[in-house]
């Protein structure tokens, strides 16, 4: 990362409309004559927009924040280094009018009944207050807490202010679970009323007590760590970001940084051996049997947060890891797994072979990037018969040496010694050709520096396959795939690079979009990512599906580029640890990008479903959330591999589980029609519809070819909420693509459902 | 990541082909994923006493009866999923729990990492 102070300030001059000269501004004139946009605006926001005007096109520096005991109107840099102004919009569609704030770049904050903050581009105050879904448009007068953008992106916002819900939803009563390189459990943002919201924590890396059942770490009680009698600590401090994105309370940043689920109680497993060393799947497996027995005990439903993962294994679900982790779940027990990090990596190769030995066959190149110990690829495939060797090559190019292949069923191990060099130690096991939990074919192939005696980084090595099948290939470690193409020569790629156990059957895989492209430092003025990151753009990093059988992934996407979440005290910045850049004012913050970020939105999330429904299962979270994703000009309107169904919407999700989106008796203010849920579904589904006026409604199903299937509604129906349930069951209905359209006075709208028998 | 190079066969020049003897498959591999062949093979040879953790597959849901079995020869059996379980000990003791008849399947326990 590269620091831009200056660089940013300069993008302020050219990109933004001047308000200050000699570095402030006080804006306390008076307001013009009335005109349709003064009607909409508070006349302090017509007082900006005139000095807007005023100022355009002068050159001038905007100072981060604007203060004064007289001014009117208060100005700040946003995180992007845009003016903004922070006010209060009145709006009869709340949903909508935050959708306008954040299209021009803006943020959105409480919700009190039908006004909501929000934190607007100055340039926008025009646009945004003369769009129809505004009511009016006041100026804040005081400095009030904001919401971080990612929470508003997914909605949680909303939840969590009860926005057109029954109450408001915080995670209450409901355990959060990570499996991470420990918490600091110390942090403010993990206590509530000065009582830590942490239940237990067992140290894996600890000794001498471990849980009951168990033979290794340490558990603590949440007695234990109020008592401050707990030895772990998070010295990495990617669990406690985690932890604090997906739960924390916002405590020591008055409300700013608030978590997903600030009322969750947190059950944290410290799962590394020892600091750094990675996280074994068993004792994954063995974290979450712990949680959710824990949460069981105590009556509670659970959602695990898994930010890890690896490119080891069938990617199809099948393995006993990924068998492991689907079982755990139930009624109350979700997993969630980051999609991981190789989006942006060729670690995955794969093609129909062909030939008879190296020179008819194919082969990629792989390089060992960095002198690692070793490198390593699994190749995975069903039909057919492979043969797989390695070759290497010089910088230059120039063919060096092959081994020669190993067919299905054999394996072998040699030192790769050409005219007396030896480039490394080779092993390549095929004997795996009837896998006992798919029954397909694997050739394991490790290149090793033996004990160091060889650096594998001094020449480029290749895959080459020759027979016939159409296999997948990914680097577990220390390499990457070229991209270098010819006749027999077939680049990499970043396709199926959903780590495991993202590609488990039964766990939520999470993506990442950017929210945020730049961050206050701790070291003064701003920082961001070079390049700069697109917001609302997947991440760069984010991994790319599907599942080696063919599964949509990632399921949907989050927030996961540039998020602010709680720093681990135990974390040392400076140059011998952590670059402070990435650490916000305050030192109780930190800047942090990955799926792993992307994952803890989403498990928040689901802790927030959990508390209305704690019986809900891996299907129903994935059925409500998948089916009431927001798609937008980046995902596409259909699901794909690389945002899945799209992008998280806490609120969508929530309000279709509630059977009725509004209080009973409450009228609608517009008629609306819900997506069916479940859908695909089999064999009955239920779809919910509003109607602000009483009047004849009619609801019915049309097959693709525009053919009236079902009549599900047609009748006088009051001002009111309504639900109706579509069953098959007994109806000469098959299997496929299905629409359902309501019309009700000038209302209609017309929504897609898919049957699968 | 290789961004570009020219390969270049030697024509009518030397391409070493490397050789070595290939091997069956041991006894116990078919119980076995094939990480946990190779770790159990160089721990074999070296004589190690080294802990190695595992997840592992009964053909049947595990009972107190078959944990009783499965522990009898210095392997810590952890969590139980139905029949899915997870365990550790030497190798040996892997090798013991792989000849147990209700054992189907056993996979070493592999390594991730946080995706940050």
């Amino acid at each position: 990362m590269k620091k831009i102070f200056s660089l940013l300030i300069a993008l302020a001059i050219i990109t933004t409309p001047a308000f200050a000269q000699n570095g402030a501004l006080e804006i306390t004139g008076t307001v013009s004559s009335a005109t349709q946009l003064d009607t909409k605006i508070c006349p302090n926001l017509s007082f900006v927009l005139s000095k807007t005007e005023e100022l355009n096109n002068a050159v001038v520096s905007i100072p981060q924040i604007f203060t004064g005991n007289n001014s009117l109107v208060r100005l700040y840099k946003n995180d992007n280094g845009i003016s903004v102004v922070r006010v209060f919009i009145k709006s009869n569609d709340i949903q909508t009018a935050e959708n306008l704030v954040l299209s021009y770049g803006g943020k959105t904050g409480t919700i009190t009944g039908d006004i909501f903050t929000a934190e607007i581009p100055v340039t926008s105050i025009k646009d945004i207050a003369m769009k129809n879904e505004i009511s009016y448009m006041e100026a804040s007068r005081q400095v009030y807490a904001y919401l971080d953008s990612s929470r508003s992106s997914i909605k949680v916002n909303l939840v969590q202010s009860g926005y057109n819900l029954s109450q408001a939803y915080k995670g209450d009563n409901v355990i959060l679970g990570f499996i991470d390189t420990g918490i600091d459990w110390n942090h403010p943002d993990f206590k509530a009323s000065g009582t830590s919201r942490i239940l237990n924590i067992w140290d894996m890396s600890g000794s001498g007590s471990p849980p009951s059942g168990y033979s290794y770490g340490k558990e603590y009680t949440q007695a234990q760590i109020n008592a401050s009698q707990c030895l772990e600590q998070d010295v990495e401090g990617h669990g406690t970001h985690v932890a604090g994105i997906a739960g924390g309370n916002g405590t020591a940043s008055s409300g700013t940084y608030t978590g997903m689920a600030p009322n969750a109680n947190i059950i944290f497993i410290k799962g590394e051996r020892s600091n750094g060393s990675g996280f074994a799947d068993a004792d994954v497996v063995d974290g979450c049997n712990y949680i959710f027995t824990k949460a069981q005990a105590l009556g509670k439903a659970a959602v695990i947060n898994l930010s890890l993962g690896g490119q080891y294994g069938p990617h199809d679900g099948t393995s006993l890891y990924e068998q492991s982790l689907s079982n755990l779940t139930g009624a109350g027990k979700i997993i969630v797994a980051a999609a991981g990090n190789d989006g942006g990596n060729y670690i995955h190769c794969g093609y129909p072979t062909g030939g008879t030995n190296f020179t008819s066959g194919y082969q990629t190149l792989w390089q060992a990037a960095g002198s690692p110990t070793a490198t390593q690829a699994d190749l995975w495939y069903n039909t057919g018969s492979i043969s797989v060797g390695v070759a290497a090559y010089t910088t230059g190019g120039t063919l060096i040496g092959y081994t020669n292949p190993v067919a299905p069923g054999s394996n072998s191990q040699l030192l790769f010694t050409v005219g007396g060099t030896t480039y490394g130690r080779v092993t390549i096991n095929a004997t795996n050709t009837n896998d006992s939990q798919n029954g397909d074919k694997e050739v394991l192939v490790t290149i090793d520096n033996a004990s160091g005696a060889y650096n594998l980084s001094n020449v480029y090595w290749s895959l080459y396959t020759f027979g016939t099948g159409t296999f997948d290939a990914w680097i577990t470690r220390g390499g990457e795939f070229s991209t270098v193409s010819s006749s027999n020569v077939i680049p990499g790629n970043n396709n199926k690079s959903i780590g495991t156990p993202g590609t488990s059957n039964k766990v939520i895989c999470v993506g990442a979009y950017t929210t945020k492209a730049l961050w206050p430092s701790i070291k003064g003025g701003y920082y961001q990512l070079v390049p700069v990151p697109t917001i609302s753009a997947i991440a760069s990093f984010s991994s790319i599906g599907p599942t080696r059988d063919g599964r949509i992934k990632p399921d949907f996407t989050a927030p996961g580029n540039i998020i602010a979440s709680c720093l681990s005290g135990s974390v040392v910045l400076g140059s011998s640890g952590r670059d402070s850049s990435w650490v916000l004012p305050g030192a109780k913050y930190q800047m942090m990008s990955g799926t792993s970020m992307a994952c803890p939105h989403a498990a928040g999330t689901i802790a927030l479903l959990l508390q209305r429904n704690k019986t809900l299962d891996y299907s129903g979270v994935y059925n409500l959330i998948t089916t009431h994703t927001t798609k937008d000009s980046y995902t596409g309107t259909t699901a794909g591999n690389v945002f899945g169904y799209g992008k998280l919407n806490a609120w969508n999700a929530i309000s279709n589980l509630i059977s009725e989106v509004k209080e009973p008796g409450f009228a609608p203010n517009n008629y609306s029609l819900s997506q069916n849920y479940p859908n695909p579904f089999n064999p009955s589904t239920t779809i919910r519809y509003s109607i602000p006026f009483g009047g004849n409604v009619e609801l019915k199903v049309y097959d693709i070819l525009g053919r009236e299937t079902a009549v599900l509604v047609n009748e006088y129906k009051q001002t009111g909420n309504y639900e109706v349930e579509f069953s098959t069951t007994g109806k000469n209905i098959s299997s496929g693509i299905y629409f359902y359209k309501l019309t009700a006075g000038n209302f209609s709208s017309v929504k897609k459902l898919v049957i699968l028998k | 990541m290789i961004k570009k190079i020219t390969l270049v066969f030697l024509a009518g020049g030397i391409i070493f082909t490397l050789c070595s003897c290939s091997s069956s498959v041991p006894d116990y591999g078919t119980k076995m994923d094939v990480q946990l062949k190779q770790k159990i093979e160089s721990l074999e040879q070296d004589n190690s006493a080294e802990i190695i953790s595992v997840i592992g597959k009964a053909d049947k849901t595990i009972s107190e009866e078959m944990k009783k079995q499965m522990t009898m020869q210095n392997v810590s059996v952890e969590s139980v999923i139905n029949n899915l379980f997870t365990a550790s000990g030497n190798y040996k003791a892997i090798k013991y729990l792989a000849g147990l008849d209700f054992i189907n399947y056993i996979s070493l326990s592999t390594t991730r990492n946080i995706n940050h």
